[in-house]
């Protein structure tokens, strides 16, 4: 069944359309990358899509549920989790505090008044640290941490949240080729059996994780497809991969 | 019951807001800095024209002009030794300056006393029209500030300065790829907000008493005036100012000065809430 | 245990000093004492909405005031139509005002209704995503606003003059001590403080706090961030009016300084200056500017002034964490310069 489904998605911002007439779907427990160049309108699909904006035309269901126009919060509660492009943690907080608000279930102002740890929470928290490797700074200031680990720590949190769609935005920029590498493995290891779509532009990356991928070019559909396919159809070239793959 | 004579009345006002306002435009409206002594500039001008004007006794356009170099450097004082630092922090900004403010405040206490000063009107003098008066100085103000207006807008929109200001306002960086002195431009942009606002000052010491705390309600309408006409464009402000000037006004009349007030400030919060960026939207991605 | 002694060891400094100042202080000073943890008790109010929540309320004064008019009216009330009201040919006490002629009852309104006028400012700024400098500009005018009424009501509210000649001390009818009432106010003052930690140690504190740091983000791992807002907009207006009220026995008088921009404005300063989001640092900076300023502003008046202005200025350009916020990083990296150094060796 498809957990995410769009149908005709539009969205104007004074003038200039954004995305066009957008048919997107997901099924269950898939993994998509989406591709374009910077401008094709990546970005704004998921910000419809989390509620960031709201579209100008068209519908949006997730899970068959119709969340056009929703709250991010409600959405997000729904199970949707997203991952920025750069680190965008709580700067100021420690690395435990960062995670511990990322656990689901506990919104709720009497909830938060009256939360304590359960044990299962805590093992998780250990569990989820080991992950990150970040069982050693757990006190150490979100601000602190070194890049690598910033992005870390968010898919840390991300795990914590255990949504059921997940986001990621260009979840290598900055990264080595290593780390790229490691990235890869962490998505297929971890976000096992979750539905995942990826924003990339580092090809390498792509190839590593990709099944089935969608085009985006200037706000529309271009093509979408198994990424062999994608790879050679002759009209992606033009508009993108001619261009070096780090386009 | 004179309708005609309350609207009146309120272009009056409207006038002085929008030229006290003008300088806020510019400062907060372009430069996105919130200036909580803001007032205190206002005061500056008009104690400015009570020194040249009252005590000294030249005459008011040297004073006016007086009233614009002082408050001009005052703020490119506080440009460069303050708000340069605190660039994109705007709560360290707004805290800064409102020490400032009170520096301000004192050290005109201290250099004039605390005892409230008058500047008399250069203009003297009633218009009747029919069963409407107006001051001839009040007349005299609504035409400077449209004056003003004109003039700010025409230095914003067709000179070099202007065009230098408006391009570093809205994109920095680029600017500074293109060899744009951005620190300076900035330290010219603040120092001629506050120097209009000096202008405003000077005109209004002719309104009412000059005393150390009389810029503190200037400043507050002010920044309603810019928030509810647009932040960032001169125009807004101009309207945001006559909205305000009008309503206040015409509600003072009709319901008691505080409900005028709180008619205002609803309005305020409504087109807030649904339109943000104020009535005169500037357009961006 | 250890950490918690480590945290408070400035507090508990502090509440020793003040808990011994009846003992060393004449009756002016224990007043004057008394007046200083009030605000101590009303930095802390606004610390959990700006230090916090991260947003700068500029009009805070107005839950402050609103506490302290229930009060303060209900003691001009207790001997039937005061003077203020007489003055403008009024014979009986109004209707709407009767409530107020039983102290418990305006005790009550004084915390109930600075309350609910937060909630109702909290519930259509933060729904409407208002936020920022637009926040702080609206609690200004707010401030500006309720100063207005309070001076022009002159028939209900005593006008610009304010309330005067206040009993000292009657709490529910009783007279009270001066120093009785001095100890009363400082256990207010560590309940509340103790109860700001305990707040904002929890889970609530930790999102109010993620809202501060990055509020798309928080709102992405679903929380109704409008709701967190308001309900920590409500608890501060709460403890505001608290000291409002605490306010009126200590020193006899309230008028519209109590509710409008003058003391909006000082109080954000205490919280800048001793250091936002630590609870004690805004009660340090309370403490320490009322100090300074009843040294200074006799002898020197304008010269305080321009004291107090440059202070704010170098706190923000040099010292954005305020005292107390800086003497706790100084100090954490000192300790932790010294534990290499030991463990080195």
């Amino acid at each position: 069944m498809n957990i995410l489904e769009t149908k005709g998605l539009s969205v104007e911002f004074s003038g200039f359309k954004a995305l066009t007439d957008l048919d997107f779907s997901l099924e269950e427990g898939e993994l998509r990358v989406i591709l374009g160049p910077n401008g094709a309108g990546k970005t704004t699909l998921m910000d419809l899509i989390t509620g960031k904006t709201a579209p100008t035309a068209g519908t949006i269901h997730f899970k068959n549920m119709n969340i056009t126009g929703m709250d991010t919060f409600r959405i997000s509660r729904l199970g949707i989790g997203r991952k920025f492009q750069g680190p965008h943690l709580f700067d100021n907080m420690t690395v435990e505090e960062n995670l511990e608000v990322a656990f689901q279930g506990y919104h709720s102002l009497r909830k938060s008044l009256f939360f304590r740890k359960t044990k299962e929470l805590k093992e998780r928290m250990e569990e989820i640290l080991t992950m990150i490797q970040l069982q050693d700074k757990t006190s150490h200031y979100a601000i602190n941490l070194s890049h690598g680990e910033k992005q870390w720590l968010e898919m840390g949190m991300l795990l914590a949240q255990d949504p059921e769609l997940i986001i990621l935005d260009e979840p290598t920029t900055g990264m080595t080729a290593e780390e790229t590498h490691k990235t890869g493995q962490l998505i297929e290891n971890l976000f096992k059996g979750r539905s995942i779509i990826v924003i990339e532009h580092d090809m390498a990356f792509v190839r590593q994780v990709a099944r089935k991928v969608t085009v985006l070019h200037q706000g529309k559909l271009l093509a979408e497809g198994m990424l062999e396919e994608i790879e050679n159809d002759k009209r992606v070239q033009e508009v993108y991969l001619k261009e070096d793959s780090h386009a | 019951m004179n309708v005609m004579q309350q609207i009146v009345d309120g272009v009056s006002v409207s006038s002085s807001l929008l030229l006290v306002a003008l300088g806020l435009a510019i400062t907060f409206g372009i430069m996105k800095i919130i200036n909580l002594a803001h007032g205190e500039l206002i005061m500056v001008g008009a104690y400015t024209t009570y020194a040249v004007n009252t005590v000294a006794k030249l005459p008011f356009f040297v004073a006016v002009i007086a009233a614009f170099v002082v408050t001009a450097i005052v703020g490119a004082l506080m440009e460069r030794f303050v708000l340069r630092s605190l660039y994109g922090r705007p709560m360290e900004t707004l805290l800064a300056t409102f020490g400032i403010s009170i520096m301000l405040q004192q050290i005109v206490r201290i250099l004039f006393g605390a005892t409230n000063k008058a500047v008399i009107s250069p203009i003297s003098g009633t218009l009747t029209l029919g069963n409407i008066v107006i001051p001839y100085l009040r007349l005299f103000i609504i035409v400077f500030s449209i004056l003003m207006l004109l003039l700010t807008a025409y230095i914003l929109f067709r000179t070099k300065f202007g065009m230098l200001v408006r391009t570093v306002s809205q994109n920095r960086s680029m600017s500074d790829c293109l060899g744009i002195n951005t620190s300076r431009i900035d330290l010219l942009t603040f120092s001629f907000g506050a120097g209009i606002t000096g202008v405003a000052g000077a005109i209004v010491a002719t309104l009412r008493n000059v005393s150390p705390t009389m810029g503190i309600e200037y400043m507050i309408d002010s920044f309603l005036a810019v928030v509810l006409g647009g932040v960032g464009s001169l125009v807004g402000t101009a309207i945001g100012s006559v909205i305000i000037g009008e309503a206040s006004q015409l509600l003072t009349f009709v319901g008691g000065e505080i409900g005028a007030r709180i008619i205002i400030f609803v309005l305020v919060i409504i087109v807030i809430r649904f339109r943000p960026e104020g009535i005169i939207k500037l357009e961006s991605r | 245990m250890k950490q918690l002694w480590k945290n408070h060891t400035v507090s508990l400094l502090l509440l020793l000093y003040l808990a011994l100042t009846p003992m060393f202080s004449n009756a002016f000073g224990v007043e004057l004492t008394g007046k200083f943890i009030v605000l101590m008790i009303f930095a802390i109010a606004l610390d959990l909405v700006w230090g916090y929540a991260g947003l700068l309320s500029l009009g805070h004064a107005v839950f402050f005031g609103l506490g302290g008019y229930m009060l303060a009216l209900s003691y001009s009330l207790q001997k039937g139509v005061p003077s203020f009201m007489a003055r403008f040919q009024i014979t009986e006490i109004p209707l709407f005002m009767k409530p107020l002629t039983s102290i418990p009852m305006a005790f009550v309104l004084g915390l109930v209704l600075p309350s609910v006028i937060a909630f109702v400012i909290g519930y259509f700024i933060f729904k409407s995503k208002v936020s920022g400098v637009y926040f702080s500009l609206i609690t200004l005018a707010l401030a500006k606003l309720f100063e207005m009424i309070a001076i022009n009501n002159q028939a209900y509210t005593g006008g610009f003059n304010g309330l005067m000649g206040l009993p000292r001390f009657p709490i529910g009818g009783k007279p009270m001590e001066l120093d009785s009432y001095y100890y009363l106010v400082l256990a207010i003052a560590v309940v509340v403080y103790l109860f700001a930690h305990w707040l904002m140690n929890s889970r609530f504190g930790k999102i109010v706090k993620s809202i501060r740091e990055n509020e798309p983000r928080i709102a992405f791992l679903g929380y109704n961030v409008a709701h967190y807002k308001i309900f920590v907009f409500v608890i501060s207006g709460f403890i505001s009016g608290l000291a409002g009220m605490l306010y009126v026995p200590m020193n006899g008088f309230f008028s519209p300084n109590e509710i409008g921009l003058a003391l909006s404005t000082m109080i954000v300063v205490y919280v800048a200056i001793g250091g936002r989001g630590t609870i004690i640092g805004p009660a340090i900076g309370a403490f320490l500017i009322n100090l300074l300023q009843n040294e200074l502003s006799e002898q020197y008046p304008a010269f305080w002034q321009l004291l107090l202005g440059l202070i704010i200025v170098l706190v923000v350009l040099f010292f954005p964490k305020g005292i107390y916020g800086t003497l706790q990083e100084k100090l954490g990296a000192w300790l932790a310069q010294f534990r290499l150094r030991r463990e080195g060796k």
